[in-house]
């Protein structure tokens, strides 16, 4: 996918604007915010399970290097092959070598945002292999030729109603009927087959069991089971950061990924993979293929971004962000969208071409009160305009603005004598109304809001104007 | 008898840049309240901005000096009590972040901090006040301000104190926890997204047929007000402290002065 | 340099670590999960089974529920859940294990796994109370993919294989160092997605029908 995050005002324009996508976002942000709501409250060790699993993932990134280290030689021996790519660019190639070394003319996929990230499907055109989406979801994208909107529903852009539309015009057998059931049984219809001729089985891994070696794989529809099992090549791509200690420990991220992504316990199928075929199975892929990427995720550690790297993609930040839910995921111009993709997306990228992503934020602070690793996410976005400060990319406007209040703000007596003019200036702007329309400066307040006029005075004017001051003056 | 060991305690008012420009009334308001509750309460004359400004911009420079200074000109009160729970996170949650590398100024910044109260939460639970006598018709429904409720926990107090008000009742709002979308600098940098979000919580407020609305912050209540106003929906808004304080009498922010 | 040396030296670098002894570690590993309870779901007096059957039944999970005294009546209960569901398709039935020499004589049973619309009858190795989940491994009594591919999703569990929460199924397969197969599945409830409109869909790609029949051995 073309990051193209620089455009986010654009972007944001066009979506305000679209109808379709409010209601999409409508029906979907709600119900995700109650089901989350409801199953968390049921779940009375919650708070304990967020506190453990932040210090599970702290653990891991503090001796990263020994567990993936001990992850590589436990599925070196199941049978895997483990790759490391430093870039997006390393991984495609290594993911094309694999399909072209494999003959490989079909591959079906399992969502994955890391494949996402690193581009594998550039990598499978490159190798002439046809790729087939399997997830809902990414079908529904990958016909509409659209990038994902969301990182566990990458449909959600999509109404009922344009999926209908959608399916009539792609699918081999048309849908039985427009509703939501039987939009399904198409897309189960139209990929049946292609799950069980593919030559290849792409999937991403929701964690790393280091003491096993075993991947996991969290889904619903058994789509990875269908496209890890039947081709001759399964192989994963999965970040550094995904990698924690053992069994036990995924125990414990298990209960939290599904309840914070979409409100259940826990997902109909938590698969763990650990290698190829075995002599005597009665079936599985024959080569096995692990791709650990790199991508920036050492750069931040070490850094105040590291807790970004305890993420478990569960979505719930973006499902209760006031701004994702006013202009959707494609406005943000990344894989990444919402609260973690602000973080993201200038970490995997840079400071310039997602400028707007971490100031385009209230800092209100839900998506951290929803974190299931209590990411400091709003603490981390200021860190960003920090960031961005010092690398001198705020506007001149902004620069200005701030230099000339922060000067006024440090000479208390001047600050008092303006504001006292302004206040009196913009009662006099308002023209004995009530309420101020228009105001040249304030064209982004007064657009869409009044102002209020103020009193005969600032406070402090008043107030050193009342006994109650000259009592304290003594 | 609070719970403040101290007899008398004196508080150093901190009223906003705001509440100083844009409405007086709730700096009065807070005054008037926190003398009933037997506070000895002076405002310094040096007090302008708590720097969230320049914070939120990722200046931490400027951010540090506005809050060397203020520092300087209230650390020598028992507690500094702010009618804002965004401007009270700023000195109480955030000042912190700011002084990191500056461990000569780590210990006053922190001990300031610790002292610093927004006022519903300093009132309800440091001077155990609850103004009585305080009349006031009208239905209203309750917005908590982001920074209030998630950083300092303000939720009960207000509405606690709300509740002692004769002939005021409380009507919940959809989703009040939901950001209003002032955001601060947000509202002007991307006016369009702000507008959205606030639409819905304006919607969400005329659904509840009230006729006022209150909140603890004046950002928030600029942002609503101002919005229910060019809408041209008849709902007032007032700051918490004014209606406790007996102080509510006019239109209300963005009404018609009386 | 290659890439795996390049990432392991950036991340010693970001880490700043200077040598660390490897049972310090895995000490502190263990001591972060020492206390599983902290982290799992109360009973609150319930039974094991009880439990399993309220979760798998519930709507979250959509699973349907019977329990047999004698492992030798499940065909019995096979039929009678498939005639009550109208289907009189061909089914697949496990052919290793204790399902393969049962009576299936009443049922139409087909050694060819259909590609849809199938039903199959597989037994799992054990079930999981605290979310009503049964558990299925690969290997050589079938293929994997009899537990995917069907319509109908018929498992037979006996009650004594029933666990508590998974770390106790961890703990029962062996621990870390034990032999793994190739694939290990927690499956809970029917196939389903909610990716249009969020709305739950059953039967996405998988089963659309499970039925549970638990044997109280």
């Amino acid at each position: 996918m073309i990051q193209t995050s620089d455009r986010f005002r654009e972007h944001v324009a066009r979506a305000l604007t679209d109808d379709d996508l409010k209601v999409a976002l409508t029906r979907t942000t709600g119900l995700l915010q109650s089901r989350r709501r409801q199953v968390v409250d049921e779940y009375a060790e919650y708070n304990e399970a967020r506190s453990r699993a932040a210090a599970i993932k702290d653990h891991t990134l503090r001796y990263l290097g020994h567990y993936l280290e001990m992850f590589e030689a436990n599925a070196t021996t199941n049978g895997a092959v483990v790759h490391w790519a430093r870039t997006p660019a390393e991984a495609r190639r290594i993911v094309a070598k694999i399909c072209t070394d494999a003959g490989a003319k079909t591959a079906t996929r399992v969502k994955s945002m890391l494949g996402e990230e690193i581009g594998i499907a550039e990598a499978l055109e490159d190798a002439g292999v046809e790729r087939i989406e399997t997830d809902l979801a990414e079908h529904i994208i990958q016909l509409a030729e659209d990038p994902p909107s969301h990182i566990v529903m990458p449909a959600m852009h999509k109404t009922h109603e344009q999926v209908a539309t959608l399916f009539d015009d792609k699918h081999t057998v048309v849908p039985d009927s427009h509703d939501i059931p039987d939009l399904v049984g198409s897309a189960r219809r139209e990929l049946r087959q292609k799950f069980l001729n593919a030559d290849v089985g792409i999937s991403g891994a929701n964690f790393l069991i280091a003491e096993t070696g075993a991947i996991v794989t969290v889904t619903n529809e058994g789509n990875s089971e269908l496209t890890c099992t039947p081709p001759k090549v399964h192989i994963v791509t999965a970040g550094i950061e995904k990698v924690i200690p053992g069994m036990d420990h995924a125990s414990v991220f298990l209960r939290l990924l599904s309840r914070a992504a979409i409100g259940a316990e826990i997902t109909q199928y938590t698969t763990f993979y650990n290698g190829p075929k075995r002599a005597g199975d009665a079936d599985g892929p024959q080569d096995y293929h692990i791709v650990l990427v790199d991508n920036h995720r050492t750069d931040m550690l070490g850094s105040d971004l590291q807790p970004m790297l305890r993420c478990i993609r569960c979505g719930a930040c973006m499902n209760h962000c006031p701004v994702y839910a006013a202009v959707g995921g494609h406005a943000y111009g990344a894989v990444y969208p919402g609260p973690m993709g602000s973080v993201l997306t200038p970490a995997l990228s840079s400071l310039k071409a997602a400028k707007d992503l971490p100031n385009a934020c209230t800092l209100n602070g839900r998506c951290r009160e929803v974190c299931p690793v209590n990411i400091p996410l709003p603490d981390m976005l200021r860190s960003l305009r920090a960031r961005q400060w010092d690398a001198k990319l705020a506007s001149p406007v902004t620069k200005a603005a701030l230099a000339t209040w922060g000067f006024m703000a440090r000479r208390p007596k001047l600050y008092h004598l303006v504001t006292g003019l302004g206040v009196h200036g913009l009662r006099v702007w308002a023209f004995g109304r009530n309420r101020i329309r228009r105001m040249p400066f304030a064209g982004g307040w007064v657009k869409h809001r009044d102002l209020p006029r103020p009193e005969r005075g600032s406070f402090m004017q008043q107030y050193n104007a009342s006994e109650h001051a000259t009592r304290n003056r003594k | 008898m609070n719970e403040s060991e101290i007899q008398k305690p004196r508080v150093g008012l901190f009223v906003t840049c705001l509440v100083d420009a844009m409405r007086p009334n709730i700096g009065f308001a807070s005054l008037k309240l926190l003398e009933d509750a037997g506070c000895d309460v002076e405002v310094p004359q040096a007090q302008t901005c708590c720097g969230q400004p320049a914070f939120n911009s990722g200046d931490d420079a400027t951010t540090r000096a506005i809050a060397m200074q203020i520092i300087e000109n209230f650390e020598q009160y028992d507690y500094v009590v702010v009618p804002s729970g965004s401007c009270a996170s700023m000195i109480r949650t955030h000042y912190k972040d700011v002084f990191v590398d500056q461990p000569d100024w780590i210990e006053r910044q922190s001990a300031l901090s610790a002292k610093t109260w927004e006022i519903l939460s300093f009132l309800s639970d440091v001077m155990h006040h609850q103004p009585e006598g305080i009349k006031f018709d009208g239905v209203a429904t309750y917005h908590d301000s982001c920074s209030g409720l998630r950083d300092l926990g303000v939720h009960d107090q207000p509405r606690n104190m709300l509740a002692g008000v004769e002939g005021l009742r409380l009507v919940p709002l959809k989703d009040n926890d939901a950001c209003c979308g002032f955001g601060g600098t947000f509202c002007v940098k991307y006016p369009d997204i702000s507008n959205a979000i606030v639409a819905d919580k304006t919607q969400s407020i005329k659904d509840t047929q009230a006729d006022i609305l209150l909140a603890g912050d004046l950002g928030c209540l600029m942002n609503m007000a101002g919005k229910l106003s060019r809408e041209g929906s008849k709902v007032k808004a007032f700051h918490t402290i004014e209606v406790l304080a007996g102080m509510a009498g006019d239109g209300g922010i963005c009404g018609d002065e009386t | 340099m290659s890439d795996r040396e390049s990432i392991l030296g950036a991340i010693k670098a970001a880490n700043r670590s200077a040598q660390f002894a490897v049972d310090q570690i895995e000490k502190e590993a263990a001591d972060l999960v020492a206390n599983p309870e902290e982290v799992q779901p109360k009973f609150e007096g319930v039974s094991l089974l009880d439990r399993f059957i309220a979760k798998a039944t519930s709507e979250r999970v959509t699973a349907t529920v019977d329990q047999v005294v004698d492992m030798a009546d499940v065909p019995v209960i096979v039929s009678e859940y498939l005639s009550q569901a109208a289907q009189n398709g061909a089914v697949t039935v496990q052919e290793s294990g204790p399902l393969d020499e049962m009576d299936w004589s009443k049922l139409n049973r087909t050694s060819v796994l259909a590609e849809d619309g199938g039903i199959a009858v597989t037994l799992a190795e054990f079930g999981i109370a605290e979310t009503g989940s049964v558990v299925f491994r690969s290997g050589s009594h079938g293929p994997i993919l009899q537990n995917f591919l069907p319509l109908y999703h018929i498992v037979v569990l006996k009650a004594s294989t029933l666990l508590a929460y998974p770390e106790d199924l961890w703990s029962h397969l062996g621990g870390k160092s034990a032999p793994q197969s190739r694939l290990l599945t927690i499956v809970t409830g029917t196939s389903g997605t909610a990716d249009i409109e969020a709305k739950n869909v059953r039967g996405a790609h998988g089963p659309r029908f499970m039925h549970i029949i638990v044997v109280l051995d």
